[in-house]
């Protein structure tokens, strides 16, 4: 029963990946086309299929999150690592940059930022923009937390136990302190995914996602921009969307209690 | 004479299932009943289903508990409030963080009183029954600024407050050191004896819980496996459990069997305490017990 | 005197951190490859001079730090500068738009906190509402807000449930984690033990000890709540903050997003004091 979701969200994703329709393809003769046998979800208004754009979109969309969950992951870990670790001034200064960083209206700094860039920019490049911005502002709290971490780790007592038997620091971190972070990237890491997927979906609504013709989950959404004209089957990412996230959220505490 | 409290339960933790398992016990009027076992018998959730607090945590208690003719399992949650803190009080482990840090030692008191009074007690008196300075300063701290054995006694005085006809001692005694632990145990005595309020003292330490308590039931994995008089179980200990934790009290050193007025050690305090109270024919019970 | 010296502390933070914020947003605009593009350029009806007067206008917020302490200056003298978009002055603006966001993100903060805070509250007390609200609050949390937006505008509903039902998911799991823990201290064994009431136990001894998460997560719903108005307003076609946001963002207006964005860091960090200023009394 509970892994519902999760069976039809594999099974859509192998089908993204095995399917030989084409995003991109108009079929001029039907346009806007109820769902049919050839069209499951009907087309849209330049007569491509939906649910071939769907399925690409579910391959692009889940793809790109992932790589920006696992950018934003690497920064934090970068930045909460060492300032942790360092202690300091560093770690004062890092502390003071994130809650700075924090306390600014970050959705609203992605929408400007996204909606600065010039009209006439790539459609690869305006979704590659898309996803660094959102790896860019989503380290922040994965940072905290990581640096949280290290330092509590540092001053535990199995470090000091580990100190006491005469470790070297180096020894130290990789035996003692990275074992015990694992957890917690992994943890940052999935949790970071549906966080994206999510503003990603919010963004392309607005149109500010990738630029035509790529089909992402969000860039679907934009023909929802006027919700009373939209046909029921143009909904369909939403739910493509909600499946997904709803996975993540799953995996996530179970995948944090494996380790 | 009818016992205070009659007791045939058994309690279920949704991951943990079968936490008591038809545990049966009784406690007379103004008796102390030790409760002994090791850690993860079941030895707390026992002093969370007399209150009935383990359903705030998840579990379900099912069976009979039967508290002044009325089967406290049977009441609804609004009677079942007034019972709490009024006829059957509640003394934790960890004194300091069974207190509310942030709400000063006066007012925690007195929230006990109003919960099921009106008007407000003679907190000095209160404070002087269980030896904590009658002075209204005192009142005033914050349980940061206690010692633990002063949180304990604060927690004690609202326990008693209401003289209840119970009071539930759930290992009191484990985070204070040996001095403070055997005042607080002579505290427990004499209110006991003040106020003819009988006692469940729950422990993991044969030793400071026969020190003081008239009868001592051994519970192993959720199960009694063994009842009797203080002074029966050292005599004659029936169960191979309980055989062991007499065997696992320490043996005293040679120099302490003929002299035995050595206060800083519990269990010579024990011995000398057992034997003022007539309840041991000689220390040598005890040390034949240990060694057997 | 030490009171003072205290206040006097948290002011000149926050006063740091929302210049530094601005500047960040300054220059982050800036510096952003579109900012330079001005549709009016592309405008056939305009001359030569217009044109010119336009990239002219450009030049003079190129450089971000003469920009910024120009900006500076002028907030100094209560003068929030002139909408480069609208031509009209920031201050009037924000004053004629503030009272439909204001609304709309009250009214959504009020509704999305009580629904979170009563469902957390049942899902602690109540095995069996636990896994009911867990069901809902998981479904709430995996739609994206414009999603949530939609169905609204389908449902023909009041607006700023919009802002309620994107604020409630993220709430909720909080608060539940949060009461969780609280309720989970040895300290309220002894407030059950003593026979208190229900209520009292959480709002003397449960409340009080997370008095500090609750303000922070108090900061931290406001300016969700504001991201969440962005999308709502502009949607709606309602004249408040959000949109304008959003207009000055497609217009590149740089004088306005820049106050715009102070102004939102503004609240987050007063919520921020406020709750730090708590903890330390």
């Amino acid at each position: 029963m509970k892994a519902i979701p999760a069976i039809l969200l594999a099974l859509l994703l192998i089908v993204s990946l095995v399917h030989g329709g084409s995003y991109s393809s108009q079929h001029r003769e039907s346009i806007d086309a109820p769902p049919s046998w050839r069209f499951p979800l009907g087309t849209d208004d330049l007569g491509r299929d939906r649910f071939v754009r769907l399925l690409d979109a579910t391959r692009i969309s889940v793809l790109f999150a992932g790589a920006a969950a696992f950018a934003a992951t690497l920064l934090a870990s970068l930045a909460g690592g060492i300032a942790g670790y360092t202690g300091g001034w560093f770690d004062h200064m890092v502390v003071r940059t994130i809650d700075v960083l924090l306390s600014l209206p970050s959705l609203f700094l992605l929408l400007v930022t996204r909606a600065l860039m010039p009209l006439n920019i790539s459609p690869v490049l305006s979704l590659l923009v898309t996803y660094a911005l959102m790896a860019a502002m989503g380290w922040l709290s994965p940072a905290r937390v990581i640096r949280a971490g290290v330092r509590s780790f540092f001053d535990s007592e199995y470090v000091l136990q580990a100190r006491a038997e005469g470790c070297s620091e180096a020894r130290i971190l990789v035996r003692h302190i990275l074992p015990n972070l694992r957890p917690i990237l992994l943890a940052q890491f999935w949790t970071s995914v549906p966080v994206f997927i999510l503003t990603e979906a919010s963004l392309g609504f607005l149109g500010l996602s990738a630029g035509e013709p790529f089909p992402t989950w969000g860039s679907l959404l934009h023909e929802l921009q006027n919700p009373l004209m939209a046909r029921p089957e143009a909904f369909a990412p939403i739910v493509a969307i909600a499946l997904c996230v709803c996975c993540f959220k799953r995996i996530t505490p179970w995948r944090v209690s494996q380790i | 004479m009818n016992p205070v409290l009659y007791a045939r339960i058994s309690a279920d933790y949704p991951n943990r299932p079968g936490v008591l398992e038809d545990v049966e016990f009784a406690i007379g009027r103004g008796e102390i009943l030790g409760l002994v076992g090791e850690s993860g018998s079941g030895k707390s959730t026992i002093a969370m289903t007399l209150l009935r607090l383990i359903e705030s945590k998840g579990g379900k208690a099912r069976g009979e508990l039967l508290f002044q003719d009325r089967n406290l399992l049977a009441l609804p949650g609004r009677k079942m409030r007034r019972v709490r803190g009024r006829e059957i009080g509640l003394v934790l482990q960890s004194p300091l963080s069974a207190l509310n840090p942030s709400l000063r030692i006066g007012a925690q008191i007195l929230e006990a009183w109003r919960a099921h009074r009106q008007g407000s007690p003679d907190l000095l008196q209160l404070l002087e029954m269980v030896n904590l300075p009658p002075e209204p300063g005192f009142l005033n701290r914050y349980p940061r600024q206690l010692s633990v054995g002063q949180a304990q006694r604060v927690l004690i005085a609202m326990a008693v407050i209401h003289r209840p006809a119970l009071l539930i001692a759930d290992e009191p005694t484990s985070a204070l050191d040996v001095v403070t632990q055997a005042e607080i145990l002579r505290l427990f005595s004499s209110l006991n004896r003040q106020m003819g309020t009988s006692i469940l003292y729950i422990s993991h330490d044969l030793l400071s819980v026969a020190s003081f308590c008239h009868r001592i039931a051994i519970l192993q994995q959720g199960r009694i496996v063994e009842a009797n008089t203080t002074a029966e179980i050292f005599r004659n200990p029936q169960h191979p459990y309980t055989q062991a934790l007499l065997a696992a009290i320490p043996k005293p050193p040679n120099c302490l069997e003929t002299t035995t007025d050595c206060p800083s050690l519990a269990w010579s305090e024990t011995i000398n305490q057992a034997v003022d109270d007539g309840q041991y024919r000689a220390k040598d019970s005890l040390v034949c017990a240990s060694r057997s | 005197m030490l009171w003072l010296g205290r206040v006097a502390r948290q002011a000149a933070s926050l006063a740091a951190t929302v210049l530094i914020g601005g500047l960040l947003t300054t220059a982050l605009v800036r510096n952003s490859p579109g900012f330079d593009a001005d549709e009016r350029q592309l405008d056939a009806r305009l001359d030569d001079s217009t044109r010119a007067l336009i990239q002219a206008g450009h030049a003079e917020n190129h450089n971000v730090l003469r920009f910024y302490a120009r900006h500076m200056r002028g907030l100094l003298h209560g003068d929030l500068g002139m909408s480069a978009s609208l031509q009209t002055p920031i201050a009037g603006l924000i004053r004629s738009r503030y009272a439909v966001t204001a609304e709309i993100m009250a009214a959504g903060l009020a509704a999305g906190w009580i629904l979170a805070f009563v469902l957390a509250l049942a899902a602690v007390w109540n095995g069996a509402c636990a896994r009911i609200t867990g069901v809902f609050s998981v479904a709430a949390l995996s739609l994206p807000s414009a999603a949530l937006a939609v169905l609204v505008f389908v449902l023909h509903g009041p607006v700023h449930s919009v802002i309620a039902l994107v604020l409630f998911p993220r709430l909720f799991d909080y608060l539940r984690n949060l009461l969780q823990d609280a309720y989970a201290q040895p300290h309220i064994l002894t407030a059950r033990a003593k026979g208190l009431h229900p209520v009292r136990i959480l709002v003397r001894h449960v409340l009080p000890g997370c008095d500090r998460q609750l303000l922070a997560l108090a900061g931290v719903s406001a300016s969700m709540a504001f991201g969440a108005a962005i999308p709502v307003e502009t949607l709606g076609d309602l004249p408040g903050l959000g949109q304008l946001a959003w207009k000055a963002a497609l217009a590149r207006d740089l004088p306005l997003l820049v106050t715009l964005t102070m102004l939102i860091t503004m609240l987050t960090q007063i919520c921020n004091s406020v709750s730090d200023w708590w903890v330390r009394e």
